[in-house]
């Protein structure tokens, strides 16, 4: 069965409005009409913002825009210590990729010698360091990666523990 | 960072996605049985998502370099490290795919056994709405920043709707036909509520995306700097895919489909769908053509379980 006679209408009209439309919006005439519109928003809200502000600042309190600069400059200080943690971890982190690619090196050279070794030892200890790490499954990992407090709430699949994540 | 547990784990090299900055993570795993972590976690891969949660004031001074230098080589690390394995098949979608090339690019060194990219632009020559304004400073970033110095969700929500400006109009009159089936409606509500539920872009990182990726077009020129480091996408050397949808009104074909010729690995191919772009990961076709095929292409690059070390 078709898509209703309606449907087909509005189809119609929206297939030949529909680029046109578009074509308008990526014009520069679009363009000239948003940025004057973001201009004037801007304008009436920097003034409406300082005015504001020095009726509060007469009463001797802090103005929004007071608290929003000082969480700017809370923020930017976190910033900076996160950079500069990031940083010294950069640092350890080559390290310790260094430290594992030599140990894999080592792996290798001994695993060429292995016959000889495992005869001698009976195959004691082969595969047994051969972690796939499941046992950390489902952890919730800082690796500097931001926070997801927001997706715990906004998937409840998540919830219902059916892919494990935390 | 999260890991989705599972009981089945028997390929290697671990997965981590990189999902986008400007909107959530969550519709890669979106329900039961359409979800494009449930489905490479079926097919026995170890998945991890970097997701980069809801910036605030704390997130607005991060730049792309604090991505791509830091964020993602501490995820990368952070799965070798947790899985035991050498290297991570890096997965990115979206902005994501764009901070994973510049991590990949920015530090050869990094562990990787394969990078793919879903949906990612690179050619910024027409960018959609506003490039125009945007590249001759008419309208600039700084502009548009909330009091938490981001760009709010709602400006992005506009932006993205004028790309394709009659296009929520047609589907509420499709919807209106399939009223009666549960499932259509169902669906449909999941990909709205996602879609209209963007989070704020980092103020610097968007400067730096209308500066250095729409202005100059850095990738294309082979200009970028990262920490007034040259990086160039020539010194990715890891097997790479590029996967395109050729309806993607938001990362237009054109936009994405350079990457492939960028980037400087030996071993290279290119995933061209027909599908939109959340398509590629949600949906019948995802399930059926999508992510069967990302999934081909990771698990001829890894390893079973049981030989990794």
């Amino acid at each position: 069965m078709g898509d209703p006679l309606w449907l087909r209408a509005f189809s119609a009209v929206e297939g030949a409005l529909g680029p046109r439309v578009e074509e308008f919006v990526h014009g520069p005439k679009f363009s000239t009409a948003v940025v004057i519109v973001q201009k004037v928003q801007s304008g009436v809200s920097g003034v409406v913002e300082r005015r504001t502000r020095r009726v509060w600042h007469l009463v001797n309190l802090p103005a929004g825009s007071d608290v929003r600069k000082l969480r700017n400059q809370i923020g930017d200080l976190d910033h900076e210590v996160r950079l500069l943690r990031g940083t010294v971890e950069s640092e350890a982190r080559k390290r310790s990729r260094e430290a594992r690619r030599a140990q894999q090196g080592e792996a290798a050279s001994e695993a060429g010698k292995a016959p000889a070794a495992t005869a001698k030892s009976g195959g004691k200890g082969s595969g047994s360091d051969r972690g796939n790490g499941l046992a950390n499954s489902g952890r919730r990992d800082g690796a500097g990666a931001p926070r997801s407090r927001a997706q715990r709430r906004s998937n409840p699949q998540r919830d219902q523990g059916d892919h494990g994540v935390e | 960072m999260w890991r989705y547990r599972s009981e089945s784990v028997s390929q290697a090299p671990p997965l981590l996605i990189v999902y986008s900055l400007v909107s959530k993570s969550y519709i890669l795993d979106l329900v039961p049985g359409n979800s494009f972590v449930e489905h490479l976690r079926d097919d026995g891969f170890d998945v991890f998502m970097v997701d980069w949660g809801i910036p605030t004031e704390r997130d607005s001074r991060n730049g792309l370099e604090d991505y791509a230098e830091r964020y993602i080589p501490a995820a990368v690390d952070r799965v070798c490290e947790l899985t035991g394995s050498p290297d991570v098949a890096l997965v990115g979608y979206c902005f994501g795919g764009l901070l994973s090339l510049m991590a990949a690019a920015a530090d050869p060194d990094l562990p990787l056994a394969s990078l793919t990219t879903i949906a990612t632009p690179v050619d910024f020559t027409d960018a959609g709405v506003l490039t125009e304004a945007l590249k001759r400073g008419d309208l600039k970033v700084d502009e548009v920043l909330d009091e938490d110095r981001n760009i709010p969700p709602h400006v992005l929500l506009q932006y993205f709707r004028l790309m394709k400006p009659t296009a929520e109009l047609a589907q509420y009159a499709g919807l209106i036909d399939k009223l009666w089936d549960d499932d259509i409606v169902n669906a449909h509500q999941l990909l709205t509520g996602w879609a209209t539920d963007h989070v704020p872009f980092p103020g610097r990182a968007a400067t730096q995306t209308v500066d250095m990726l729409m202005r100059e077009n850095a990738l294309m020129a082979d200009t970028l700097l990262l920490s007034g480091r040259p990086v160039s996408l020539s010194a990715i050397r890891v097997p790479y895919l590029n996967v395109v949808a050729t309806r993607d009104h938001i990362v237009v074909p054109q936009s994405a489909r350079p990457a492939l010729d960028l980037v400087g690995s030996p071993d290279k191919q290119e995933l061209l769908l027909e599908a939109g772009h959340i398509g590629l990961a949600v949906g019948r076709k995802a399930h059926k053509v999508t992510i069967p095929q990302i999934s081909e292409f990771l698990r001829q690059r890894s390893r079973p379980l049981q030989e990794s070390s």
